[in-house]
C-alpha cells in the first residue's frame, strides 16, 4: 500500500473512532460541583453528616463515589445508601436502595498518599434526573450500628454520551452576547476539531512511513 | 572569517534537516491547536481561569491610566463579586504585585474591544490562544535544533507541549504566566542556538532583552539565568577559551554574561527597588505571605520534599486542575497518566544507564556532544523551576504550573524516555499513536468532567454565575 493510501485509511479510522466515542458511546459524566465533589458538611452546626442534597446537572443520574472514613477497624461494614426526590411536604420513599458491604481497609480514616478516598456505587440510571433535587444518604446496617463511620463528600455521575454533553455547551454557550452566533461558532469549531485531527493523523502517517522508508536521513549518533 | 569577535558557526543541520516534509504534519498540528484553544477560550466559564479576574483588571487599570497600584490599596471592582471563589486575595488585586509588562501589552488591545467586559475578556483570552501557538512553534524549533534525525522527538515535542492538558489551560485564559511560557522558551531556543552557532555579541544582546522582557512579566523568569549562563560559558568554552590571547578570551566571557545575565537583572532593578520599598523585598514575596488561606498553607523545603501528598498535589496541577482547581480529573484518570508518565521516566532512566555503560565501554556515544548538552541545560532548568514551585511553597499554597515554563524541558525528557521503549524502526510509527492518546486525554476529560462542570441540561456551573 502507497503511503499516502495508508495515511488517509488511518486518518478516517481515527475520526470513526473519535467520532463514535465521544458522540455514541455512553459514559459516565461527573455532574458539576466545586473540586467534582460535594461536602457533606453541616455549616450550621459544623459537623459532617451522612448525607446531603445534590441536583444532577445531567439525566440517567446512576453513580455516586462516596468519599467514606471509618474510625474502628473491623472487616469490613454493612451500610445502605438511600436516593430520593428531595421535595417540599412530608418525604417520598426513596427511589434507590442500594446495600453495601465494604472492606474496612478500604474505608479506614487514613488514606495512602495515592489511594482513591472514594468508594463508587452504581445503580439503576434515573432517566430524568437533570436539574431535580436529590437527597442522597448513608446509613450503617444492624451489625456496624455502633461504629463511626463518617461521609466526607460524595461525588455523582451520570450516564450519557457525549452529544448530550455537547447538546449542553451548545444550547447555553458562555457569556450574554449573541448566543445564536456563538453557536454557530462553537459548531463550526468542533466540525473543524475533528477534520485537522483526521488530517494530522494523516500527515503524521505519511511522515512516519517516509521516514522508515529510508526517504530522510537519519543521523549516525541514532 | 573567524576571529575573536566573530561567532564560529556550525552547519545549521537544524535548517537542512526542516524538509518539507515537516508541513505535512505541522500545519494541521499548529491548526487542530488553535481550534482547541478557540473552543477551550469558549469552554471555560469567564473569570474562572487561575488570577484571572485579578490580571484582567490589572489590564484595565493599565488601559485606564490608573497606574501600576499597590496590593491592600487596588480593589476588585463590585461586579466581580460572583467570581471571589477564583480570587486569591478577594476583594483585594493580589496580581498588582507582579511586573507589569504582560497587563502593559495587552492594555491596547483591551482599549480597542469596543463591547462590554465579557467580550473584552474574550478578546484577550485570544491574546493567549496567539502565544501559545508561538511556544508550540518554539517547541517545533527546539526539537528540531536538538534532534534533527529523531522523528519521534522532533514531532513528538510539539505534538506533547500541544495536548499537554494544563499548558492547553494556560494558553485559553487572561493570565501572564503564557507569556512567561513562551518568553522562557524563547530564551531556551536562542541560548541553545547559540550553544550550536556561536553566541555573536548581537545574539547575546537579543538574548538579554529576552529574558529582559521576561523578568518584566514575572520574575521567576530569573530561574532561567543559570540555564543561560551555563550555555553562554559553554559556547566560549568551544570557541574562545581555545584563543591564544586568554585575557582577551575572559574579556569576551564577561561582555557576555554582562549581555546575557547582568543587563537584563540591571534592566529589571527598578522594579525589584519599588518592591522593595513598597512590600519589603525585590519580588513582593512577603506580601503575598499574608494572603489568608494561601500563606496559612507555607511549608519548609524538609516538609514537602518527603511529603508524598505533596507530590501527589503537584502531580495533579501537572495534569489536570481546571478552573482554578475547582474541576480536577477523576483519581483513576491521574493514574493512568501517571503509569503512563512513570514508564517513560523509567525510560529516560535506562537511556541514561545505557549512555553512561557506553561511554565506560568506550563504545560509540547515544548522543553528540550538543545533544548531551541541550539536554543538560533542559534538565537543568527543569530542576530549577521544580525548585521555583518548592520556593513558592515556602511563601505561600504552590502549584505546580510554576513549572510550566520548562514544559519543552518536560516534554523533551518524556519523550526520550518513551524513545527507548520501542524499537527503532517503530519510533516514527508511534507517534500517530501518541497523538491518539493525547487526543483521548482531551476529549475524554473536556466531556467527562470539564463541559460537564459549566454546562448542563439541568443548569451546570455550581459555582460559575
Amino acid at each position: 500500500m502507497r503511503p499516502g493510501a495508508v495515511a488517509a485509511l488511518v486518518a478516517i479510522v481515527a475520526v470513526a473512532v473519535l467520532l463514535i466515542g465521544a458522540l455514541a458511546v455512553p459514559f459516565e459524566v461527573r455532574n458539576s460541583a466545586p473540586f467534582g465533589f460535594n461536602l457533606t458538611l453541616d455549616a450550621e452546626r459544623g459537623i459532617a453528616v451522612s448525607g446531603r442534597q445534590v441536583v444532577p446537572n445531567y439525566p440517567n443520574f446512576n453513580r455516586v463515589d462516596l468519599d467514606l472514613r471509618s474510625y474502628t477497624m473491623g472487616d469490613s461494614y454493612d451500610l445502605t445508601l438511600y436516593i430520593r426526590p428531595d421535595e417540599p411536604g412530608a418525604p417520598p420513599p426513596p427511589i434507590r436502595t442500594i446495600p453495601l458491604t465494604v472492606p474496612a481497609s478500604q474505608i479506614f480514616h487514613r488514606k495512602a498518599p495515592f489511594a482513591s478516598p472514594f468508594t463508587t456505587v452504581r445503580f439503576p440510571p434515573i432517566a430524568d434526573s437533570a436539574g431535580q433535587a436529590y437527597e442522597v444518604w448513608v446509613e450503617r446496617g444492624t451489625r456496624n450500628r455502633d461504629d463511626v463511620v463518617a461521609v466526607w463528600s460524595f461525588k455523582t455521575y451520570s450516564q450519557v454520551t457525549g452529544r448530550v454533553v455537547l447538546g449542553a455547551l451548545l444550547s447555553h454557550p458562555a457569556g450574554t452576547a449573541a448566543p445564536s452566533a456563538v453557536r454557530v461558532g462553537l459548531a463550526l469549531l468542533l466540525l473543524g476539531f475533528v477534520a485537522t485531527f483526521g488530517w494530522l493523523m494523516a500527515g503524521l502517517t505519511t511522515y512516519a512511513l517516509r521516514w522508515n522508508r529510508g526517504s530522510q536521513r537519519r543521523p549516525a549518533s541514532r | 572569517m573567524e576571529g575573536p569577535f566573530t561567532a564560529a558557526r556550525l552547519p545549521l543541520e537544524s535548517q537542512l534537516e526542516r524538509t518539507p516534509q515537516d508541513a505535512s504534519w505541522l500545519m494541521p498540528l499548529m491548526l487542530l491547536f488553535l481550534v482547541k484553544q478557540l473552543l477551550l477560550v469558549a469552554i471555560i466559564g469567564p473569570f474562572t481561569g487561575h488570577d484571572e479576574v485579578d490580571h484582567f483588571y490589572y489590564i484595565q487599570r493599565l488601559a485606564a491610566g490608573e497606574g501600576l497600584g499597590v496590593v491592600g490599596e487596588v480593589m476588585l471592582p463590585k461586579e466581580t463579586k460572583p467570581y471571589r471563589k477564583y480570587v486569591a486575595d478577594y476583594p483585594n488585586n493580589a496580581e498588582v504585585i507582579q511586573p507589569p509588562l504582560y497587563h502593559a501589552l495587552l492594555a491596547p488591545i483591551s482599549l480597542l474591544v469596543p463591547r462590554g467586559v465579557e467580550t473584552d475578556l474574550y478578546a484577550l483570552r485570544l491574546i493567549s490562544v496567539v502565544i501559545g501557538l508561538a511556544a508550540v512553534w518554539l517547541a517545533y524549533l527546539i526539537a528540531g535544533l536538538v534532534f534533527p534525525g529523531a522523528p519521534l522527538l522532533r514531532a513528538g515535542v510539539p505534538v506533547f507541549v500541544a495536548f499537554q492538558p494544563q499548558f492547553s489551560f494556560e494558553a485559553a485564559i487572561v493570565n501572564h504566566d503564557i507569556l512567561v511560557i513562551a518568553l522562557f522558551s524563547l530564551v531556551f531556543y536562542l541560548t541553545l542556538r547559540g550553544l550550536r552557532e556561536g553566541f555573536s555579541p548581537r545574539r547575546e544582546f537579543l538574548l538579554g532583552l529576552v529574558v529582559t522582557a521576561g523578568l518584566w512579566t514575572k520574575t521567576s523568569v530569573g530561574l532561567v539565568l543559570p540555564v543561560v549562563a551555563l550555555g553562554v560559558w559553554l559556547g566560549w568554552r568551544d570557541r574562545r577559551w581555545s584563543w591564544g590571547d586568554r585575557v582577551a578570551a575572559w574579556h569576551w566571557l564577561a561582555g557576555s554574561l554582562f549581555l546575557t545575565v547582568v543587563l537584563p537583572l540591571l534592566l529589571v532593578t527598578p522594579w525589584f527597588i519599588r518592591s522593595f520599598v513598597l512590600y519589603g523585598d525585590p519580588t513582593g514575596s512577603r506580601r503575598l505571605q499574608e494572603i489568608p488561606e494561601y500563606g496559612d498553607q507555607a511549608q519548609g523545603y524538609w516538609d514537602m520534599l518527603p511529603d508524598r501528598e505533596f507530590w501527589r498535589g503537584r502531580l495533579e496541577d501537572f495534569w489536570g486542575n481546571y478552573g482554578w482547581r475547582q474541576v480536577p480529573f477523576d483519581p483513576h484518570v491521574y493514574r493512568v497518566v501517571w503509569i503512563v508518565w512513570g514508564m517513560a521516566a523509567i525510560g529516560l532512566l535506562a537511556f541514561l544507564i545505557r549512555a553512561l555503560v557506553r561511554r565506560r565501554r568506550k563504545a560509540p556515544p547515544l548522543l553528540s556532544r550538543y545533544q548531551w548538552r541541550a539536554i543538560g541545560l533542559m534538565a537543568l532548568s527543569v530542576v530549577l523551576l521544580i525548585y521555583g514551585v518548592l520556593y513558592v511553597g515556602t511563601i505561600q499554597f504552590t502549584q505546580s504550573r510554576f513549572a510550566f515554563p520548562g514544559m519543552i524541558g518536560f516534554a523533551v525528557l518524556t519523550l526520550i524516555g518513551v524513545d527507548r521503549w520501542l524499537p527503532e524502526r517503530l519510533r516514527p510509527l508511534a507517534l500517530p499513536l501518541l497523538v491518539a492518546l493525547l487526543m483521548g486525554l482531551n476529549v475524554l476529560t473536556g466531556l467527562r468532567f470539564l463541559i460537564p462542570f459549566y454546562y448542563g441540561p439541568g443548569g451546570g456551573a455550581a459555582i460559575s454565575p
